[in-house]
């Protein structure tokens, strides 16, 4: 790495100590502070992905071999429920927004959100939410069992008896409410909490990210808590909006659903999309390609994604094919000027790979072939062939996980020494990488040829076709391949925080405002702040420092 | 116009066109009302920051159907709270946040759920505003 002097921090005096992260119990419940908050919403979702993840590893197993019975298909029904429920709900928007809420305020130079106590009710009503969904497992008869879509009328009281849906209907309701508390905090603390200097056009990519989420979150979550309302509604109060047979319209739920659940998928990237333009040009030693090309290229994606919910029901017949296949097309021109940006970035740069640099190659590798696959399927005729069968499982994987976890490990490594002041071993977290990549590749490719050959998804078993056999054999030894590297990350993090904090403020000479301040950073955030006089305001410090004592 | 100005601007622009759009091509009226409920959301969300911004003086040149093409300006944030002044620790949030839970699983476990909630529902809802009538205080004293 080129060797630029960094300065002293601003929130940090020389030979000063460095502030604590709070250990103690009552401190946890009753913090304020977004970067407790921020840690509390990272640190909960990681144990819902662990939940997730164990969840997954038991349906690759009954997939390992026709005939399996490692679990009754009731249970195979449940666990898929679960294992994408928590996925998407519990540990993808939750993560962004930890994420978020961490480096936020810090990026612009705020002290805290916009409305503190808020944001902590929006973290204990997102815990809450989750266990409430969680919990349906410990009532009788178990929990939940219609897929994370719950399409009516599988949702409905005929098909659904029981109190398992109502408490995930109550469960997700709440998070939803919780994410959109916290999308009112992010854009009002952007909009009104910016540092002087810190225009709308020098903000980070990543707080950019965060604001277009926001406003996706608030125009999306609403849909679905209408569409839980009515559904309840239907089962408890006698009502018809989704029953057929009175009436209603099943479709009706799916439109809703999609309305959501498209703009979910967004929220679930555009957080890593702007994490990954971060990281990319500290490692490249370049600036950003292309800022207001990034910047332009996140809403777009963003508006786009309100116009493509009807992509997931091309089956039904009852949705206008061209005009959403070709806006689903459409989506992937801002996508491509985002990929053309990074590698634009890294072209002729000083190129590094720490872990954090080569998780972000790992995203834009596996996310590139969930993207492509997903212009496979956004055409009509190819979706009537692809609709319900593995090659769709294989597609939402290599974007959620290519995108999001990739993306959301790179993150960690890259600003756990800001909040702990400790460097994760760079040794384990190749090991963790490689390991990992290996084990994303060996799970979802051969998920394709299943999809192409016709296997359908969201079944217990499958009859022993040609090739069927070898190829869920593989995924399946994929999987535990990835929960190996997850039991490798686990022990990075636990052997690194018993030990002392001894990371510098600013270890990768990066070039946001957070690492101009002490890591972890004080309460207030920053003693003092530099003069932000364009979107790199560190690197500015770090010149104007070189140059003084060159002139010196 | 500021930045954000725009973008709430133009989003609302871009989902009430597309919401029309829809109509004319499919007649299908959910998505309809969906597109043209994102347009009118954003809508309200730019004349909120509008209103934040004219309260400060500033004026939008020319008649409001060309403010659409208005150059973004790289301005700073407008009501900028450089106090610095943090609240204190405080249960309110997750005593609230379980008291809120608890009244939603009235849906699910009955009425006796809704009794169980009132406790932390009004400690929340107490601290709360105790901390925000001593902030208001401390402002006034400032």
């Amino acid at each position: 790495m080129t060797a630029i002097p960094v300065d002293q921090p601003l929130a940090r005096e020389h030979g000063e100590a460095r502030p604590q992260v709070s250990h103690g119990l009552a401190d946890w419940l009753t913090t304020t502070d977004h970067k407790q908050i921020g840690l509390l919403y990272i640190g909960t979702s990681l144990v819902f992905f662990l939940l997730g993840g164990l969840a997954a590893l038991a349906l690759r197993l009954e997939l390992a071999q026709p005939g399996m019975e490692f679990v009754t298909p009731e249970v195979y029904d449940q666990l898929f429920t679960m294992h994408g429920t928590i996925m998407m709900f519990l540990f993808g928007t939750p993560i962004a927004l930890g994420l978020a809420n961490y480096l936020l305020p810090l990026q612009i130079g705020a002290a805290d959100m916009a409305f503190p106590r808020l944001n902590a009710l929006s973290y204990w009503l997102f815990l809450f939410g989750g266990l409430v969904v969680v919990g349906g497992t410990f009532i009788v008869g178990g929990p939940a069992d219609a897929g994370w879509t719950i399409y009516a009328p599988l949702s409905g009281p005929d098909y659904s008896p029981g109190p398992a849906m109502d408490m995930w209907i109550v469960g997700i309701g709440l998070t939803g409410i919780s994410s959109i508390l916290g999308a009112v905090n992010f854009i009002a603390t952007l909009f009104t909490r910016r540092a002087p200097g810190m225009t709308m056009l020098r903000v980070p990519i990543f707080t950019w990210g965060v604001l277009v989420t926001a406003v996706l979150i608030l125009f999306s979550f609403p849909v679905l808590t209408a569409a839980l309302a009515l559904l309840y509604i239907d089962r408890h109060l006698g009502g018809s909006f989704f029953e057929a047979a009175s009436g209603g319209s099943p479709v009706l739920f799916q439109h809703l659903f999609w309305f959501f659940g498209h703009p979910e998928v967004y929220i679930l990237i555009l957080p890593f999309f702007g994490i990954i333009s971060e990281i990319v040009p500290v490692f490249s030693r370049k600036p950003l390609f292309g800022y207001r090309a990034m910047i332009l290229s996140l809403v777009l994606i963003a508006l786009y994604s309100f116009t493509v919910w009807a992509h997931h029901m091309f089956t039904t017949g009852a949705v206008d094919l061209p005009f959403f296949s070709f806006v689903s097309l459409l989506i992937a021109v801002p996508t491509g000027i985002k990929f053309f940006n990074w590698i634009a970035t890294m072209w002729r740069g000083q190129l590094t790979f720490p872990t954090p640099m080569l998780w972000c190659l790992g995203m834009m590798y596996f996310f590139l072939i969930g993207g492509i696959t997903g212009v496979i399927v956004a055409s009509p005729p190819l979706d009537f062939q692809f609709q319900d069968t593995y090659f769709v499982v294989a597609h939402l994987h290599n974007v959620l996980v290519g995108g999001t976890v990739l993306a959301a490990f790179a993150a960690i490594y890259f600003w756990f020494p800001k909040a702990t002041g400790r460097l994760l071993s760079e040794r384990l977290g190749k090991i963790h990488f490689w390991t990992f990549l290996v084990g994303i590749t060996v799970t979802f490719l051969p998920q394709y040829q299943l999809g192409a050959d016709g296997m359908p998804r969201r079944y217990a078993d499958y009859p022993p076709n040609p090739g069927w056999a070898d190829l869920n054999m593989i995924s399946t030894v994929g999987s535990w391949i990835m929960a190996f590297s997850i039991l490798v990350f686990l022990v990075n993090v636990v052997l690194t925080l018993r030990r002392p904090a001894t990371a510098p403020d600013d270890p990768w000479e990066a070039n946001s405002l957070e690492w101009a301040t002490s890591s972890p950073p004080p309460d207030h955030n920053f003693r003092s702040l530099p003069k932000v006089r364009s979107e790199r305001p560190v690197f500015d410090m770090r010149m104007s420092a070189n140059q003084e004592r060159s002139d010196a | 116009m500021p930045e954000e100005l725009r973008f709430m601007m133009r989003s609302a622009f871009y989902s009430s066109f597309v919401g029309i759009a829809y109509w004319l091509l499919t007649r299908e009226p959910a998505g309809t009302v969906l597109l043209l409920g994102c347009g009118l959301a954003a809508t309200v969300m730019f004349g909120a920051l509008l209103y934040e911004w004219r309260r400060s003086g500033h004026r939008l040149s020319g008649p409001p159907w060309r403010w659409v093409l208005l150059p973004a300006s790289d301005s700073e944030s407008h009501t900028t709270d450089q106090s610095g002044r943090l609240p204190r620790r405080t249960l309110a949030p997750l005593s609230g946040a379980l008291g809120i839970v608890l009244l939603a699983l009235t849906l699910v476990f009955g009425i006796w759920m809704a009794v169980a909630s009132i406790v932390p529902l009004l400690i929340g809802l107490r601290l709360w505003l105790r901390d925000v009538m001593a902030e208001f205080r401390a402002v006034d004293v400032d």
